[in-house]
């Protein structure tokens, strides 16, 4: 039975590069939970300077806290654009432990980033999905479009020997 | 034969204002071709502003020149993977109508995919309509996987109304969960 947490029981806040240890952990768990487990290849110390090193950082993170001390889940986005609409968002990870779900801490993380989206203007938060992942359910309560599903849109990738032999050959 | 030369936009010249009127009328062949003409709504000081005065810039450009016009562009964001860190995102890739089938569009990719490679980007990414079969046959050239294909992900939005209620605490009704559905834990 979910046991909601009480307002200001958790904070979400913006992480800081001694988060990035925790951060690291849960980028594996939630690629496990994918089941992709092969897929992370970052250290921390890659987190590090890419999200809080490098100018301007890579990436932007947010994490949900308890008690000061232990990081409940995260929230990775970037800036985007529409050549229609101009500053969007992307949310890339959005996750919370396994022990600590059912608890309004996705949410938590979800509102903070749209939040972010609205604070700065951004016409759009956009965001991957895996179909069968149930927070489907929680990103339509949110008022998320399918857009796999309403437009026919196909997301593609070019990674790996593909992307190179391209570059090389075109 | 390829025979168009790509630039890349990244300093304020009155060149960069021509390139963004080109962007700015070109982008509705885009919205016509993808059956939206009404869509776009940025100025062409909103391009130029968000492109090439804000620090960092929303988005990079790269530009084809064939025969001394422009005849395409990749308009582009810095991305990132959380395992695999720098990536980049083509958010619009367009060919204008009179220069198809001149490899435009292709040396518009292979020259993001130098740019990717010497950058030690690992991933580039975008969306395409499902029934645009000639950039799919070319995508598929490329050797682009279709991520719904290969691991079933959904391209979702939140649209900036749904944003603006979310910040404010707002939450829809939930749906019952279809059947056949499996049992995974919940965000809340």
């Amino acid at each position: 039975m979910s046991n909601k947490y009480k307002s200001g029981e958790v904070i979400v806040r913006a992480a800081t590069k001694h988060d990035m240890s925790a951060v690291a952990e849960m980028i594996q768990e939630l690629a496990d939970y994918e089941k992709m487990s092969d897929g992370p290849k970052l250290s921390i110390k890659d987190l590090v300077h890419d999200g809080f090193e490098k100018q301007p950082p890579e990436f932007f993170c947010k994490v949900a806290e308890k008690h000061k001390e232990n990081i409940l889940g995260y929230a990775i986005y970037f800036p985007v654009y529409s050549t229609w609409e101009g500053r969007a968002l992307m949310l890339e990870d959005l996750y919370v432990r396994m022990n600590e779900r059912r608890r309004g801490v996705g949410r938590l993380l979800f509102d903070a980033v749209a939040k972010e989206a609205s604070a700065t203007g951004c016409c759009r938060l956009d965001f991957h999905v895996l179909e069968w992942n149930p927070a489907c359910s929680f990103y339509e309560s949110k008022g998320a479009v399918n857009l796999t599903n309403k437009e026919q849109w196909c997301y593609y990738r070019l990674t790996g020997d593909a992307l190179r032999d391209f570059a090389k050959d075109g | 034969m390829l025979c168009c030369a790509v630039l890349y936009c990244a300093v304020l010249s009155c060149a960069v204002l021509c390139v963004c009127l080109c962007l700015y009328l070109i982008r509705y062949e885009l919205a016509a071709h993808e059956g939206v003409a009404d869509g776009p709504k940025l100025s062409i000081q909103d391009l130029v502003s968000d492109g090439f005065e804000q620090s960092p810039a929303w988005f990079f450009v790269l530009i084809a020149e064939l025969d001394g016009q422009v005849a395409g562009y990749a308009l582009c964001n810095r991305a990132y993977s959380s395992w695999t860190g720098r990536a980049v995102y083509v958010e619009d890739l367009w060919v204008s109508e009179r220069h198809r089938r001149r490899g435009v569009a292709r040396a518009l990719l292979r020259a993001l995919c130098e740019r990717c490679a010497a950058e030690q980007v690992t991933r580039l990414d975008w969306h395409v309509l499902e029934d645009n079969a000639p950039a799919l046959a070319l995508y598929a050239r490329l050797g682009a996987r279709d991520l719904y294909r290969s691991e079933r992900r959904l391209a979702l939005r939140l649209d900036e109304p749904c944003i603006l209620a979310v910040a404010a605490g707002h939450l829809l009704p939930s749906t019952p969960p279809q059947s056949g559905a499996h049992i995974f834990p919940r965000f809340d």
